[in-house]
């Protein structure tokens, strides 16, 4: 699903030349539940925007679904992230002045769905992360689990093929960091392919395969 | 990307951030309703000199009046640049029929015993016939015909005046009793929308308006008090009109109506009158006369000042200063507004789409600017009206001036979006994203 070789990363601020990644190469099968794992500053977050199309890369090459990101404009750029890709934040990133069913409602809107359609996938996810009784609650009304829910409901809304989520217990007591595993688990069983950003050895550990990375580069995979 | 999902986040983003907006919408509004308030004002007073009539319309001035020299009505020796009456009657059968001379004065109008009014005095132009023709005044009752029927007895009404002693009737054919004498109404003049009125050259453009118009022959009868400048060469005052009029007051105002091929000739004929008064030492100093046309002489007297001429520009300059108080703060809103934009963008917003959003943000901004505009103009000029009740019926809103507040709204917001709006569509989502600045 995703294939990357060679991929560098600079960051230059004045003369110094910073590489947050540094020549990786690697392939994520679809399907697949990949825990990335690292120090900080290691280049995980940055590796993982750039392979959800949220940031340029400066060498390499990088394919999704056999085609060619460096060749894309932004709105190919836009369509694929809406399409295929679900993103999921450490701090939630829910618009506030949007209800619960209006956040997972806009990536639909944003793809052009149509009311009904949209109503009835929506409901489906209410449903199904234990939200019906908040879909008209504002993100400020939830608790920290209950918005990470929300989250992952929107992520999933459009039914990406890919699920990127960068440090999305880091916000969670250890009881609902578990939920939000447990949830992904049963997303990747429906065939979503997952790649997760996270410093719990033990969650990580709970995924397919682990991808250590240190210094930009590709450490270990296990 | 559907228009329609862009309408809809703009305005739900909008109503997130409406009190911002609104302080936008107050600071813009408020530049623009100060232009226009202004701009109308001196729209107002500047159109009086593009009125086609005035570009043949040409004064003599006689004796030694310098141009630069400020006219100071308490010193004998600095005279107005008038013509005499005796010479402006010698004048005018030179031309007869074309011209137009006259001067206020003030007379007492006696009600009947139905009126409930006490005895009202009337401010009283007197004038001839032709004056209506030259100065370009339309009648809304009665005419010429009837001026020419009643000979040297006629009465023009103004249409306030009619209003308060007619109810607005048509009054023509009613007798009036001035200073006890009997006066038949002849015509009513129409409401003049312009404060400034163009036959004000006559006596400068800012005196107070005339209840009622007589013609020469009714002063001889009732020698009324004349205004303005009473003054006379030889030092004394004169009171009314009979003193001014067999005296050697200078004080008449003598214009015609000429045609481009007939100034030559009256240039000829105003210069061997001069050189007659010359000669027999009743005109001095190097230039015994001058001819102006209104438009000029409209200038020259200081109708539209300097002053008066620097507000439209320093109205302008307050807009631009709203404007650019406007676009920093839309600016700091857009960068509020960058983990809104990040959030947008990773779930499939394009750089463009997110410049959309914002520009429909600041449309619908530019629409409460259009309707705070409109109240902010409204309060203004009521404002200006009740101080300065002279500017009632030539200050006013008209669809011209909401059209240029429509445009002005939306081009001055669409402009100074712009910048904000591809800064905001320019947005490094990973920066936003990351700190979670979101909800």
């Amino acid at each position: 699903m995703l294939k990357i070789n060679g991929l560098s990363k600079y960051f230059q601020s004045g003369e110094v030349l910073t590489k947050a990644i540094d020549g990786i190469s690697m392939s994520v099968g679809s399907g697949e539940f990949v825990a990335i794992t690292g120090a900080s500053g290691a280049g995980k977050s940055t590796l993982l925007n750039v392979l959800g199309l949220l940031e340029n890369f400066n060498e390499g090459s990088y394919e999704i679904n056999g085609t060619e990101v460096s060749k894309m404009g932004d709105r190919q750029k836009a369509q694929v992230r809406n399409e295929n890709i679900g993103f999921i934040f450490q701090s939630f990133n829910l618009l506030p002045y949007l209800s619960v069913y209006e956040n997972i409602e806009l990536p639909l809107k944003i793809r052009g769905i149509n009311k009904s359609e949209r109503k009835k996938s929506v409901e489906q996810l209410l449903e199904k992360f234990g939200l019906a009784n908040r879909a008209k609650h504002l993100p400020s009304q939830l608790s920290g689990g209950q918005q990470q829910r929300v989250s992952i409901a929107r992520a999933l809304s459009c039914a990406p093929k890919l699920i990127l989520a960068d440090e999305p217990t880091g916000n969670l007591n250890s009881e609902m960091a578990n939920e939000v595993f447990s949830m992904f688990e049963e997303i990747n069983r429906e065939g979503t392919t997952i790649l997760v950003v996270t410093h719990d050895e033990g969650l990580a550990s709970r995924a397919h395969k682990t991808i250590q990375i240190g210094d930009g580069k590709v450490m270990q995979v296990s | 990307m559907k228009a329609e999902t862009e309408i809809s986040l703009a305005i739900k983003s909008f109503g997130f951030q409406w009190q911002k907006y609104m302080f936008i919408a107050a600071v813009m509004s408020l530049g623009i309703a100060v232009f226009l308030v202004v701009s109308n004002l001196y729209i107002n007073l500047t159109s009086a000199f593009e009125q086609p009539h005035l570009h043949q319309l040409y004064k003599p001035v006689l004796n030694d009046w310098k141009k630069d020299e400020a006219f100071d009505e308490l010193d004998s020796s600095k005279l107005p640049p008038l013509m005499s009456y005796q010479n402006s009657m010698a004048l005018a059968q030179i031309e007869p029929g074309q011209n137009a001379s006259s001067f206020k004065t003030e007379v007492i109008y006696y009600p009947s015993q139905a009126q409930s009014l006490s005895l009202l005095p009337l401010s009283t132009r007197v004038s001839s016939i032709s004056f209506f023709e030259i100065f370009n005044l339309h009648f809304k009752f009665g005419g010429k015909d009837e001026l020419t029927q009643k000979s040297g007895a006629w009465v023009v009404l103004s249409n306030q005046t009619n209003e308060r002693l007619f109810a607005g009737a048509n009054s023509v054919g009613k007798k009036l009793n001035l200073n006890g004498h009997y006066f038949e109404v002849a015509a009513v003049l129409e409401e003049k929308t312009h404060l400034f009125r163009e036959h004000d050259v006559v006596n400068g453009a800012f005196e107070g308006s005339e209840d009622i118009y007589l013609p020469w022959q009714a002063a001889d009868v009732l020698n009324p008090v004349i205004r303005g400048k009473k003054l006379c060469k030889d030092g004394k005052y004169a009171s009314r009109y009979l003193d001014v009029k067999e005296g050697s007051c200078l004080w008449v105002n003598h214009w015609v109506k000429l045609a481009d091929s007939e100034l030559h000739a009256y240039e000829q004929e105003v210069s061997s009158y001069a050189q007659q008064l010359s000669a027999t030492g009743m005109l001095t100093g190097e230039t015994p006369y001058q001819i102006y046309r209104a438009k000029d002489w409209y200038e020259k007297s200081g109708v539209i000042n300097n002053d008066s001429k620097i507000f439209p520009l320093l109205a302008i300059a307050f807009m631009f200063v709203c404007a650019v108080n406007a676009c920093v703060i839309l600016y700091a809103q857009a960068i509020e507004q960058k983990p809104d934009a990040a959030n947008w963008y990773a779930f499939g917003l394009s750089r463009r789409s997110i410049l959309s959003v914002f520009l429909i943000q600041s449309g619908i901004c530019s629409l409460f600017i259009v309707a705070l505009t409109f109240v902010f103009s409204l309060v203004g000029i009521s404002v200006f009206k009740g101080i300065f009740p002279a500017y009632e019926t030539s200050l006013y809103l008209g669809l011209d001036s909401f059209f240029i507040m429509v445009v002005i709204s939306i081009s001055f917001m669409l402009f100074f979006s712009l910048f904000p709006g591809i800064s905001l569509s320019r947005v490094k989502p990973v920066v936003y994203l990351k700190q979670g600045g979101v909800a």
